[in-house]
C-alpha cells in the first residue's frame, strides 16, 4: 500500500530540474509492469475461479476489501487534509492541493479496483446502474464514490481554470468545501456497509461511521506529510517548519482520537461481558492479536513522536507518519477478518473447501481455530496490480498535469 | 401468504437427508450446502459437549430462514436475492447476481449462504435432480430457495418430503388453519438469533 | 448476455405466482388436494421432460422401497415411495438412499473387467482392463483346474451377493451345483441365535411390524443407534414419544444420538448388558410384577425341566408310543394339583420346585430361571454394569409401567464374546414382561437357489469361516479346539473336529470382508495365500485391492428385482441399464456356470429365474407372484400370524434345552452353558475387576475399549466412497474420544492419534465427545484402508475372540491403547 508513497519516494533522489526525470519514468514503467501483471492476475483468477483466492463462505471478503477500505480512507483523508486550508482560508502547504486532489484521485480509482477485482462477475457491473437497489449501503458508497471522484476532477479541473485565470479563487472554495463534506461522507458511508450489517458483532456499532472518518483523518494527514516532505526534500516544493509542525500536531490528534473511539467502542463492547466481550478477546488475546498489538504499539509510538517536540524532525515526522499508516492498515485488517471471525452459529458441521480454507485440518464448520483468512499468492499479485494502477496514475499525473511541483521556491 | 417451515427438534434425528435430498433435487454443485445439520454440543458432528454426567447434543437443521425482514436483500446492490411479496420466498437470481457477496456479510446466518468460488462442478455428468431445477453459475451466490420449482407446483420442499423424523412442516404461515400455524399455535418453539431483528420464517419446536 | 428479469430457471416468477396462488387455494380446500397436485405434476412432469419414475429400493441396509427419477437414461433423482395400505406413514429413505444417484455414477465405481498387470505384486495397484471373455474365460480355467486337482470344494465363494440382500438366488445356486465351498461371514449371529432361540424372530426383521414401535409406552433400546444403523425407524419410536408419551430407555456405554433422545440413559460396561437384564430380572420377580399369565401361555415358564438331564419332562418320557406330533410337555397344573401337560392344564404353575415324576426330580424351567436370577443380587449388578443402584431400581420401575412396553435389540451388544448370553439374557425380560408380541412371521422370498421342484439337489456347500481360512490354505485343514459338554451330571472332554479342505481360489460376490472382518491384516495375509482371488463389486475396495480379477457389478437400479422390507415386498424395476460394463450377479453366475460346463442350470433369465424368488408356496398362497408384484411395485402385507412362536417348543423360551449352534461349521459347544442366560465378562475387553471376574492382565497395557460405531453415511463400506455424502461427514475417519482420556494422552481436538494393540494399528482423527464413557473410544467403521493415514479399524480386532456358541466375532471385544500421532 505504500507503493505510491514509495513511488514518489522513488523519484525523490531524482535531481528535477525539469519535469519527468529518470526515475519518473523508471517508476511509470515498473507501475505498468506491475499493473499488466496484476490485470493478468485478475484475469487468471475470474477465469479459474475465486476459489484460487483465500476467500470463502464464512470470510466472504478479505484483502481486496481491507485495501478498498484503506485506500477509500487515504483517498478521504489526504484530500480533507490538503481542502481544509482552502476551505477555511487558511496557509497551508503553498499549492500541493493540486497534487493532494491527484493523489486522492488516485487513490479512490485503486478503490474502485479493488471492488471491481473482489466482484465475482465484473461482467455485470453494469446492472449496479440498471438494477440499483437504493437500499443496499454498497449502492450509496458506488453513489457517494463516484460523485466524490467526479467533484475531486472538478475540483482538480477548477485549479487548472484558476491558472488559466478563467476562475476565481472563491469558487475553489466552495468547491473544495462540498469536496470537504464529500469526502467525509464518502467514509462515513464506506463503514456504514459494514456497521449497518447487524450480523458481525464487531461491525455492528454506531462508531463505525466516526471512526473511519477519524482513521481517515489520521491516514490521510501521514499521507500528505510524507508527500510534502519527500516533495520538499526533491526540491519540489517548499514550505514553512510550521506549516509541518502544525501538521503533525493535528495528526497525532487525529491518532489519538482514532485510539480513542477504539477505546470507545472496545469498552462497550467488552464491558456487558455478552458477546461482545468475545470481540475484546478476539482482538487482545485471539487470532487478530498481532495486528491489535500492531496497531496499538503503531499508532502509541507515533504520537509519542509527534507530541514531543525533540523528536518532531522531518525524519521523526516521516517514521510516525509511517507507523500511523500502518496502524491504520492493521486496523482495516482487524476490522475485516475480525468481523468474520466469530460465526453467529458456533454448532458443529463438516467444512468443506467452499467454507473456509482451512477446511482439512479444522474439522468443524464453525468452530475454525487461527485466522479465518489469510490472503492467497494471487491476491498479493491482483492487489499489487490494482495498486500499481494508482502508482501509475499518479506519476503519470506528476509527469503530465499541472500539478505545481516544480521550481517554486518559499 | 408467508411460506414458512416449521422444524421439531425433538424429532430430528440428524441424519441429514434433507441436506443429500436439497443437494440432489437442486442438482448443487460439488461442496455447496444450501442445507445443513448442525450439532450442539462438540465441535464434530453427532458429538456431545457438557460432561460425562452430562452429556448435552442436539441438532439444528440450519438453512435460510427466508426472514420477513431480510438483511441479504436490503444490502443487494442490484436486487438478485430478493423477498418475493406474494410468497414471502427469498429468492435468488443467479443471472443477476453481480458477485458482490454484500449478501453472505449480511446474513446472520452463519454459513447458509454460499458462493461458487469456481466453476461449478458435479460428480456426475448430467443434470441431477428436478429438471427444473435453477442453473448454477460460478461466481454467484446462492441459497435454500424453499424449493421454489417444487412449492410452485404445489408440492412440498425436498427435505420437508423427505425428512425421515416427520420433523419438517411446510406451509403458509399467514394462514391460522395452516399445519404451521397450528403447531405454533400449540407447541412452545424458538427461532435463530431473533435479536437481529430478521424475524425468520423458519421456526424450531422445541 | 441475456438476462431474464426475475427468472429462476425455467421458471418465471409470474408462472410461478399463478401457481402457487392456486396452491394455496387448494390447500385451503384440503389436505388431500396437494397429493392429488402433487400427482397431477409428476405427469406434466413426465410428459414434459421425458421423465420415468421407477420403483427401485436401496439395498445399503434393509431395502426401502424407493422411487427412482430416470431421464436421459440416468437416475437423476431418487425419493422414499409412498407404500400403499401401510398402517401409518411408512415412507423410508435415509441420506444413503437418496444419494443413489451419484452412487451409480463415483468415481470409485468398478466399470470394466480389470486384471492385475501379471508380473506385479497383488496389491501392487496395477490394473489392466480385459473383455469379459477374457475374465470368464480366465476364472473358469482356473476353476476347472483347482476344481480337478484339488476336489470341487478348493474353490470358495463369498455368496452373498454384490447387492445384497436378496437377489442372491443364481449365485447359490452355482455355489451349490458346482459345489463351490461356502465363506460364512460369522458376524452378526449372537443376535440371530440369541433372538430366534429365545423368541422366535428377530424384533426387526422377524415377526412385528415397525408401526408397532409407535402404540409403545415404554421402548427401550438396547445396545445399538438405530438413528444411525436404521434410520428409518427413528420416526417410530419419535411418534411414540409425541403421542403416545412413550418413555424412551437406552442402553449403550456411549451416550449416543439415541441416548440424547432418551428419558432414561443407561450406561453399562461395555459387554456387561446381560448381569444388567438379569438382575433387572431379579428386581421384578421380587417385586411381583412378572407378566405370569403372559408366562403361562406362551412361555417354556411352566415346563418342568428332568434334574438328571436338564431336558424338558414331556408325555413321551411318561407314556408309552406317544406320536412326536402329539407329545406335550408336562406341568404341574395348580387347578388339580397335580401333574399335567401344557396344551391341556389350567393353571401350570411357573415357580415349583423338586416334583417327584416317576422317580425323577424335576423343576419348572422358570424356577430354574429364578435361581440363576438369584446370582444377581443388584449390589453385584452395579459392580458389574457400574450403574448405580438407584438407576437400576429406576430402570425396573420404567420396565414395569403400565401399557405397551418392549426392548429392541440390536446388533451392538452381539459383538461381544458372549454376545448369545446377552441377547438370551435381555429376552428374559421381555419374556417375563410378556413384552414380546404374538408370534407372526413376515413375507421373504426364496434365495436358497432352487426353485421348488429342485429342492432335492445336493445343496449343502461346505460352510467356512474367514476365521479357517489361514489354517486351510497353509496347511489344507483347520481343527477346532477341543470342548467340554455337560450333559446332566455328566462332563466330558470332546475334541474339536478337523475340517479338511485345501482351498485354492475365492470367488467374492459383493461385500467388502477384507475391509470387514476383524484383523485385517491377518485376512489380507490369508487372502493373498489364495492361488486365485476373484472379487466382484460395485465399487472398488479392500477386497478388490488384493484381487486378481475384478468384475464390475450392477447396482440394483440397473438389475431390480424383489426385496422384502418391514411388512412390505417390493419389486425393483431395471430403472436404467447398467453403466459402463457392468452385468447383474445372476449373469456372472450365469456366465460361470455355464463356463465350467453346468449350462443346464442355467438357462433362465433373469426375470424368470426371479419366478422361483417370489413364487414361494407361502407367497401364492396370499396371493402374491411375481408377475403382480413387479407390476405393483410394493405391496404392503404387514405380518402374518403364525400358531406358535419359531423356537424349538413354540413357546418362548429362556431356557433352551439342547440348543446347538446356528452356524455350523465343527466346533465344539456346550449346550448346558447356554441352557439359561448368565454373564460372563467379554473376552477382553475386560479392563476391570468386578463380580467376582478378575481384570484382563492385557488392559494395563491396552487400557481402552474400542468400539467401531456405525455411522449415518455407509453401511460398513458401501456407500462409504459415494463423493455426496463424503460432503456430509468429516473427510477421514475419526474416533470419538471422551475428553478425559485425551487429555490424559495429550491429545486435543482435531489431532490425528494412533490407537494400536498386538494386532496392529489404525490412525483416525480425535474427534472429543463427552458422550462417549470414559475408557471406551468409538472409530469409524467402513472406511476403506486407503482412505486410512496408517493402518484400519479392523486391524485392531480379533478373529480368535470366537464365542463358538454362535459362533460369532467380536468386533466390540477389543483393547487398545492410545496416543497422539507423530506422522510417522
Amino acid at each position: 500500500m505504500t507503493d505510491t508513497t514509495a513511488a514518489v519516494a522513488a523519484k525523490a533522489p531524482a535531481p528535477a530540474p525539469k519535469k519527468g526525470g529518470k526515475g519518473l519514468m523508471i517508476g511509470i514503467g515498473v507501475c505498468a509492469v506491475v499493473m499488466v501483471v496484476g490485470i493478468a492476475l485478475w484475469m487468471v483468477q475470474l477465469s479459474g475461479g475465486m476459489v484460487q483466492t483465500g476467500m470463502r463462505n464464512l470470510d466472504s471478503w478479505g484483502f481486496y476489501i481491507t485495501l478498498f477500505m484503506f485506500f477509500v480512507g487515504l483517498s478521504a483523508g489526504g484530500l480533507i487534509i490538503s481542502s481544509i486550508p482552502n476551505a477555511f482560508g487558511m496557509k497551508g502547504f503553498g499549492d500541493i492541493s493540486r497534487v493532494a486532489i491527484w493523489s486522492s484521485i488516485c487513490c479512490t480509482c485503486v478503490a474502485i479496483g479493488f471492488v471491481v477485482v473482489d466482484l465475482g462477475g465484473p461482467l455485470r457491473l453494469w446492472e449496479l446502474f440498471v438494477y440499483s437497489n437504493l437500499n443496499s449501503p454498497l449502492m450509496w458508497d458506488i453513489i457517494v464514490l463516484s460523485t466524490y471522484l467526479i467533484l475531486s476532477i472538478v475540483y482538480l479541473w477548477a485549479y487548472s481554470r484558476e491558472d488559466a485565470g478563467k476562475m476565481s479563487h472563491v469558487a475553489i472554495r466552495v468547491i473544495s468545501i462540498i469536496a470537504l463534506v464529500v469526502a467525509v461522507a464518502v467514509h462515513t458511508v464506506t463503514a456504514w456497509i459494514f456497521s449497518l450489517s447487524a450480523a458481525h458483532e464487531f461491525w455492528h456499532t454506531a462508531l463505525m461511521g466516526p471512526w473511519f472518518v477519524a482513521s481517515a483523518l489520521d491516514c490521510g494527514t501521514a499521507l500528505v506529510l510524507i508527500v510534502v516532505i519527500a516533495l520538499q526534500k526533491a526540491g519540489r516544493i517548499a514550505f514553512d517548519r510550521a506549516h509541518m509542525v502544525n501538521l503533525a500536531k493535528m495528526l497525532a490528534v487525529f491518532t489519538c482520537v482514532d485510539l480513542y473511539f477504539f477505546a470507545c467502542d472496545l469498552l462497550t463492547s467488552g464491558f456487558p461481558g455478552g458477546s461482545g466481550s468475545d470481540v475484546v478477546a478476539m482482538l487482545t488475546t485471539g487470532a487478530l492479536a498481532p495486528f491489535f498489538w500492531t496497531q496499538i504499539v503503531c499508532m502509541g509510538l507515533a504520537c509519542v513522536i509527534l507530541f514531543v517536540p525533540r523528536l518532531r524532525t522531518k525524519g521523526g515526522v516521516v517514521l510516525a507518519s509511517a507507523l500511523v499508516i500502518a496502524g491504520v492498515f492493521c486496523k482495516r485488517c482487524e476490522i475485516l477478518v475480525g468481523g468474520f471471525q466469530i460465526p453467529n452459529i458456533q454448532f458443529a458441521d463438516v467444512a468443506n473447501s467452499f467454507t473456509i480454507t482451512q477446511w482439512e485440518s479444522g474439522m468443524s464448520l464453525l468452530g475454525y481455530q487461527g485466522m479465518v483468512y489469510w490472503p492467497t499468492p494471487i491476491e498479493f499479485g491482483v492487489a499489487a496490480g490494482v495498486v500499481a494502477l494508482g502508482g501509475l496514475l499518479l506519476l503519470l499525473g506528476i509527469k503530465y498535469l499541472p500539478l505545481h511541483l516544480t521550481g517554486k521556491e518559499k | 401468504m408467508r411460506y414458512g417451515m416449521v422444524i421439531d427438534l425433538k424429532r430430528c434425528s440428524g441424519c441429514k437427508t434433507c441436506s443429500v435430498v436439497c443437494k440432489v433435487a437442486n442438482n448443487l454443485p460439488n461442496n455447496i450446502i444450501w442445507n445443513r445439520v448442525l450439532t450442539e454440543g462438540g465441535n464434530a458432528p453427532d458429538t456431545a459437549g457438557g460432561t460425562w454426567e452430562n452429556p448435552t447434543m442436539q441438532h439444528w437443521p440450519v438453512a435460510c430462514q427466508h426472514c420477513e425482514n431480510p438483511a441479504c436483500t436490503k444490502v443487494c446492490p442490484v436486487g438478485a436475492t430478493w423477498k418475493d411479496a406474494e410468497t414471502g420466498i427469498v429468492r435468488q437470481d443467479y443471472d443477476k447476481c453481480i458477485g458482490c457477496r454484500m449478501c453472505l456479510a449480511a446474513c446472520p446466518y452463519t454459513g447458509v449462504r454460499s458462493f461458487n468460488w469456481e466453476e461449478p462442478a458435479y460428480y456426475a455428468d448430467f443434470a441431477l435432480g428436478d429438471a427444473d431445477a435453477a442453473k448454477h453459475e460460478k461466481h454467484t451466490v446462492e441459497k435454500c430457495i424453499f424449493c421454489t420449482q417444487r412449492v410452485a407446483k404445489g408440492e412440498q420442499p425436498a427435505c420437508v418430503a423427505d425428512c425421515i423424523g416427520r420433523a419438517r412442516h411446510f406451509g403458509d404461515l399467514d394462514d391460522p388453519n395452516s399445519e404451521v400455524s397450528k403447531l405454533l399455535a400449540t407447541r412452545e418453539w424458538t427461532q435463530l438469533h431473533p435479536e437481529f431483528g430478521t424475524k425468520p420464517s423458519v421456526y424450531y419446536l422445541v | 448476455m441475456e438476462l431474464t428479469q426475475n427468472t429462476i430457471g425455467n421458471l418465471s416468477r409470474r408462472g410461478f405466482l399463478k401457481t402457487t396462488a392456486a396452491t394455496a387455494a387448494l390447500a385451503v380446500a384440503g389436505g388431500g388436494a396437494a397429493a392429488g397436485l402433487a400427482a397431477l405434476d409428476q405427469r406434466t412432469a413426465m410428459a414434459d421432460s421425458q421423465e420415468k419414475v421407477c420403483t427401485t429400493y436401496c439395498n445399503a441396509c434393509m431395502g426401502c422401497p424407493l422411487e427412482a427419477v430416470v431421464r436421459d437414461g440416468n437416475v437423476v433423482l431418487t425419493r422414499a415411495k409412498h407404500i400403499e395400505g401401510a398402517p401409518i406413514d411408512a415412507k423410508r429413505m435415509c441420506a444413503r438412499g437418496a444419494s443413489i444417484p451419484t452412487l451409480i455414477v463415483q468415481e470409485k465405481r468398478i466399470q470394466y473387467p480389470m486384471r492385475r498387470v501379471e508380473g506385479t505384486e497383488r496389491g501392487a495397484g496395477q490394473w489392466e482392463r480385459i473383455s469379459w471373455d477374457e475374465a470368464i474365460d480366465t476364472i473358469c480355467s482356473k476353476i476347472k483346474e483347482y476344481q480337478s486337482q484339488f476336489g470341487p470344494g478348493s474353490v470358495c465363494c463369498f455368496s452373498y451377493g454384490t447387492t445384497e440382500p436378496r437377489n442372491m438366488y443364481n449365485l447359490h445356486r452355482l455355489e451349490n451345483v458346482a459345489q463351490f465351498s461356502h465363506q460364512n461371514r460369522t458376524t452378526d449371529f449372537a443376535l440371530t441365535q440369541g433372538t430366534m432361540y429365545t423368541a422366535g424372530g428377530f424384533f426387526y426383521q422377524g415377526g412385528s411390524d415397525m408401526d408397532l414401535i409407535s402404540q409403545m409406552n415404554t421402548f427401550v433400546i438396547w445396545g445399538h443407534n438405530p438413528i444411525v444403523s436404521w434410520p428409518n425407524t427413528w420416526h417410530y419410536i419419535a411418534d411414540a414419544m409425541e403421542y403416545n408419551d412413550c418413555k424412551l430407555i437406552v442402553v449403550d456405554p456411549n451416550k449416543n444420538t439415541i441416548g440424547q433422545k432418551a428419558d432414561l440413559f443407561v450406561s453399562v460396561q461395555p459387554g456387561t448388558d446381560a448381569a444388567l437384564a438379569l438382575g433387572l430380572a431379579k428386581i421384578i420377580e421380587e417385586e411381583g410384577k412378572t407378566d405370569d399369565a403372559f408366562m403361562q401361555q406362551k412361555s417354556c415358564a411352566p415346563f418342568l425341566v428332568k434334574e438328571s438331564d436338564g431336558r424338558f419332562l414331556r408325555k413321551s418320557d411318561l407314556e408309552e408310543g406317544v406320536a412326536p406330533e402329539a407329545d406335550d410337555f408336562a406341568v404341574w397344573d395348580e387347578a388339580t394339583d397335580s401333574l399335567g401337560y401344557i396344551s391341556t392344564a389350567q393353571n401350570p404353575v411357573l415357580r415349583k420346585k423338586g416334583v417327584e415324576v416317576n422317580g425323577q426330580r424335576c423343576n419348572t424351567s422358570y424356577s430354574l430361571l429364578v435361581d440363576r436370577l438369584a446370582e444377581y443380587p443388584i449390589d453385584r449388578v452395579s459392580e458389574i454394569t457400574t450403574v448405580p443402584a438407584e438407576t437400576i431400581r429406576t430402570f425396573a420401575d420404567m420396565l414395569c409401567r403400565p401399557g405397551k412396553a418392549d426392548i429392541f435389540q440390536g446388533y451392538g451388544i452381539d459383538h461381544y464374546g458372549h454376545g448369545f448370553n446377552t441377547i438370551s439374557g435381555v429376552s428374559v425380560l421381555r419374556i417375563m414382561l410378556g413384552m414380546v408380541p404374538d408370534a407372526n412371521t413376515k413375507f421373504g422370498f426364496n434365495d436358497s437357489g432352487f426353485d421348488e421342484t429342485e429342492v432335492e439337489h445336493p445343496v449343502v456347500s461346505q460352510n467356512l469361516g474367514t476365521f479357517m481360512f489361514g489354517d486351510l490354505l497353509e496347511a489344507g485343514k483347520y481343527t477346532f479346539p477341543n470342548g467340554t459338554v455337560t450333559m446332566g451330571q455328566q462332563t466330558m472332554e470332546v475334541p474339536g473336529a478337523t475340517v479338511e479342505q485345501p482351498l485354492k481360489m475365492l470367488i467374492s460376490f459383493g461385500a467388502n470382508i477384507v475391509n470387514s472382518a476383524p484383523d485385517c491384516n491377518k485376512t489380507i495375509e490369508d487372502y493373498k495365500k489364495f492361488d486365485f482371488l476373484v472379487t466382484a463389486n460395485i465399487e472398488w475396495c479392500d477386497t478388490a485391492d488384493i484381487s486378481d480379477i475384478v468384475l464390475p457389478a450392477a447396482t440394483i437400479q440397473e438389475v431390480g428385482g424383489p426385496i422384502s422390507i418391514d411388512g412390505c415386498l417390493v419389486y425393483g424395476e431395471q430403472a436404467i441399464e447398467p453403466k459402463f460394463e457392468a452385468k447383474s450377479d445372476h449373469d456372472m453366475a450365469t456366465l460361470i456356470g455355464r463356463g465350467i460346463g453346468l449350462g443346464e442350470w442355467f438357462q433362465e433369465d433373469f426375470d424368470e429365474a426371479m419366478n422361483h424368488v417370489v413364487n414361494t408356496t407361502l407367497l401364492t398362497s396370499v396371493g402374491v407372484d411375481k408377475d403382480t408384484l413387479k407390476a405393483e411395485g410394493v405391496r404392503y402385507m404387514g405380518a402374518m400370524p403364525l400358531p406358535a412362536y419359531m423356537t424349538m417348543t413354540g413357546k418362548l423360551q429362556f431356557y433352551q434345552e439342547q440348543p446347538g449352534p446356528i452356524e455350523y461349521y465343527g466346533q465344539v459347544m456346550d449346550p448346558s452353558s447356554i441352557a439359561l442366560p448368565h454373564w460372563e465378562p467379554p473376552m477382553e475387553a475386560w479392563p476391570v475387576s468386578a463380580g467376582g471376574f478378575e481384570a484382563n492382565p492385557l488392559a494395563e497395557k491396552y487400557p481402552l475399549i474400542v468400539t467401531a460405531g456405525t455411522r449415518r453415511f455407509r453401511v460398513h463400506s458401501y456407500y462409504g466412497q459415494n463423493p455426496l455424502l463424503r460432503e456430509m461427514e468429516i473427510n477421514e475417519p475419526c474416533v470419538r474420544i471422551n475428553p478425559a482420556d485425551a487429555e490424559a494422552r495429550g491429545v486435543a481436538d482435531g489431532d490425528y492419534v494412533r490407537l494400536y494393540n498386538d494386532r496392529g494399528e489404525a490412525v483416525a482423527k480425535a474427534t472429543l465427545s463427552a458422550g462417549i464413557r470414559p475408557g471406551c473410544l468409538d472409530i469409524d467403521r467402513g472406511w476403506q484402508r486407503s482412505q486410512y493415514k496408517k493402518g484400519c479399524n479392523n486391524d485392531l480386532t480379533s478373529k480368535q475372540i470366537v464365542d463358538w456358541t454362535c459362533p460369532n466375532y467380536a468386533y466390540h471385544d477389543c483393547l487398545v491403547e492410545m496416543e497422539k500421532w507423530d506422522g510417522q
